[in-house]
């Protein structure tokens, strides 16, 4: 069978399997954009716990995939659970990074000028300095997003979703029937998804920042 | 108090009436001292800013001007002493209801670039609860009056505006919900010399017609003159050295640190600020001249101008013109002479 052949034939499988990657990389984003924004809120004034908080997200990030997986199964048993969290775990560092960076970055005059007018703290922060900052935020989450499409294949080693069960199903076999062709399609699914998504995010940028700042 | 003496100019005179909208502000013993510094930045200043009033800090850089401005609205808490607005004591109000109804223009502009002009000076009234109908009549209104036409600018952004453009919708934003005291860091230092004596024109026609208590601070002196009601001078930590109408300080500077601010041509610089108008209190007018030789100033026209006038022909006398055209009399430099030594002798009329 060749290779169109196989893609032909497999086609609904592969579409969810793909939907399911998406997903869950989509799920693990959310879940990781929540948790390092409010990270990095809440510690981008000094110096010293931002500092703690970047390190943290970046030693979780050499953890090895497979040892993070294996930690979680205890906890966490089989599936999309473990996979999920392994996933958001890995892409704190560049949303809690750019989080601090972007609201460091906002100009001290703005933000008197805020005060000064009577907005609190909070308000402040919701109505001047996020927005200001988001474009950077945004850039962050985007960086994680591309690392987790490829991250995310391992999850079929917890048994959970996503392309990586194509790709390791076609790898373990290799030799067999359609292995080899399991394996390409499983990761030009992966390549696919990441660069639609990428595609995406510039939309999604476009949309969520103020025209003043483009302007 | 020196602001309830009649005045020679009349726009001070209306400046100095009872205002509709300011309320007095006085500060007692206020102190500040930063952590880790040896000296107090702010040593127990004391002063007392009439309703309606427009007082310039006038200083250094470092003397304190700033520091002394933001714990008026307590975006820098006092070490000690006191500070009243109408009355209230503004340590025991909630700071954020306090600020919004404390004007407040940084000499950054800072205006939010992620949104609108019209955005921008909605702000306070949007938190104030204002409806949406009242806030954008505001916004059009504010925006005509500092000059920019609310057709073209409401819903550009700051980065879409000059930078002198930008300093008006500062103020227009301070102004938005009509608050009674307005504090001013120097809000026109980023413009060039010709933007920024248009603006400072146009601020005081404003402030004629609102009559705001302001606290404004500059580093420079003829600001301080052209704008102010009283200027306050200050040296090293606040300290005040003279606080005093622009004449007054003009004519008798208290101390070598004032002659200082004054520089050269204070006499001149004095006249400037009196009108013909104003010097007939004190003065009569001549017969015009015979035979005439067209040198005319308005009676509008500042001593300063007349004097200009003088010099250029190289006479001793001036024709003035009415506002309905005609000659009123003639203006001589003697006269001019007499109305400053009758200054200088501080008579409470000729100030
Ligand atoms: N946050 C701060 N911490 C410590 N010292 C400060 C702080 N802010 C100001 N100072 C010091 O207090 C003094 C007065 O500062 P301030 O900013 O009030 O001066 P200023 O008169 O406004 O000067 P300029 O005309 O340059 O704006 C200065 O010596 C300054 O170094
Ligand atoms: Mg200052």
């Amino acid at each position: 069978m060749s290779f169109l052949e196989y893609v032909e034939y497999n086609l609904d499988d592969l579409v969810r399997l793909a939907a399911e990657h998406l997903l869950v990389v989509v799920i693990a984003l959310l879940i990781a954009a929540v948790v390092g924004v409010t990270i990095g809120v809440l510690t981008w004034q000094s110096a010293r716990w931002s500092e703690v908080a970047t390190a943290t997200s970046g030693a979780l990030l050499t953890i090895p995939s497979l040892a993070l997986l294996a930690l979680l199964i205890p906890i966490f048993g089989l599936g999309w659970t473990p996979a999920v969290i392994a996933l958001a775990i890995y892409s704190l560092l560049p949303i809690v990074r750019n989080t601090v960076a972007g609201l460091r970055a906002v100009d001290p005059a703005v933000i008197e000028a805020a005060s000064g007018m009577g907005l609190s703290r909070r308000r402040s922060m919701w109505q001047v300095q996020m927005p200001l900052a988001w474009p950077v935020i945004i850039t962050g989450v985007r960086v994680s997003a591309q690392m987790l499409f490829a991250i995310a294949t391992i999850a079929a080693y917890v048994a959970g979703p996503g392309l990586g069960n194509e790709i390791f199903a076609g790898l373990s076999r290799l030799g067999a029937a359609n292995a080899l062709n399991k394996a390409i399609a499983g990761t030009l699914g992966v390549v696919i998804l990441a660069l639609a998504f990428d595609a995406a995010f510039i939309l999604i940028r476009r949309f969520t920042t103020s025209r003043g700042l483009r302007v | 108090m020196s602001d309830q003496t009649p005045t020679l100019d009349k726009s001070r005179t209306q400046l100095a009436a009872p205002a509709a909208h300011g309320v007095g502000i006085e500060l007692i013993e206020l102190t500040k001292q930063y952590a880790g510094q040896r000296a107090p930045a702010v040593d127990k200043v004391s002063m007392r800013i009439a309703p309606g009033e427009m007082v310039m800090f006038l200083g250094p850089s470092g003397c304190g001007k700033t520091t002394t401005m933001k714990m008026i609205n307590r975006l820098i808490e006092p070490t000690s002493g006191q500070i009243l607005i109408g009355g209230d004591d503004v340590l025991r109000l909630d700071p954020s209801e306090l600020r919004r109804r404390i004007g407040y223009v940084i000499q950054q502009i800072g205006l939010f670039p992620h949104m609108t002009i019209a955005e921008n000076i909605g702000l306070v009234p949007r938190l104030l609860g204002w409806s949406k109908s009242r806030i954008a009549e505001r916004i059009g209104e504010l925006l005509d009056l500092v000059g920019l036409d609310p057709s073209v600018y409401r819903d550009r952004y700051p980065r879409q505006l000059s930078g002198g453009q930008q300093q008006r919708v500062g103020v227009a934003r301070a102004l938005a919900a009509d608050p009674p005291v307005m504090l001013m860091d120097e809000p026109f230092g980023a413009t060039d010399p010709i933007t920024r004596e248009h603006l400072q024109n146009e601020f005081k026609r404003l402030q004629q017609e609102l009559r705001k208590t302001i606290i404004f601070v500059t580093h420079d002196f003829d600001e301080a003159v052209r704008l102010g009601d009283r200027i306050a001078v200050l040296r090293e930590r606040s300290e005040i050295a003279q606080f005093d109408t622009p004449e007054k300080i003009l004519a008798a500077p208290a101390d070598d640190y004032v002659a200082s601010f004054v520089g050269s041509a204070a006499a001149i610089r004095r006249m400037g600020l009196t009108s013909v108008a104003d010097a007939l209190r004190v003065v009569r007018l001549g017969p015009v001249s015979t035979p005439a030789h067209g040198i005319t100033v308005e009676l509008e026209s500042s001593i300063r101008d007349a004097i200009d006038a003088m010099l250029r022909a190289g006479r001793t006398q001036v024709d003035v013109r009415a506002a309905d055209g005609t000659l009123a009399g003639s203006l001589a430099f003697d006269q001019v002479c007499e109305l400053w030594a009758r200054a200088q002798a501080g008579e409470p009329d000729v100030r």
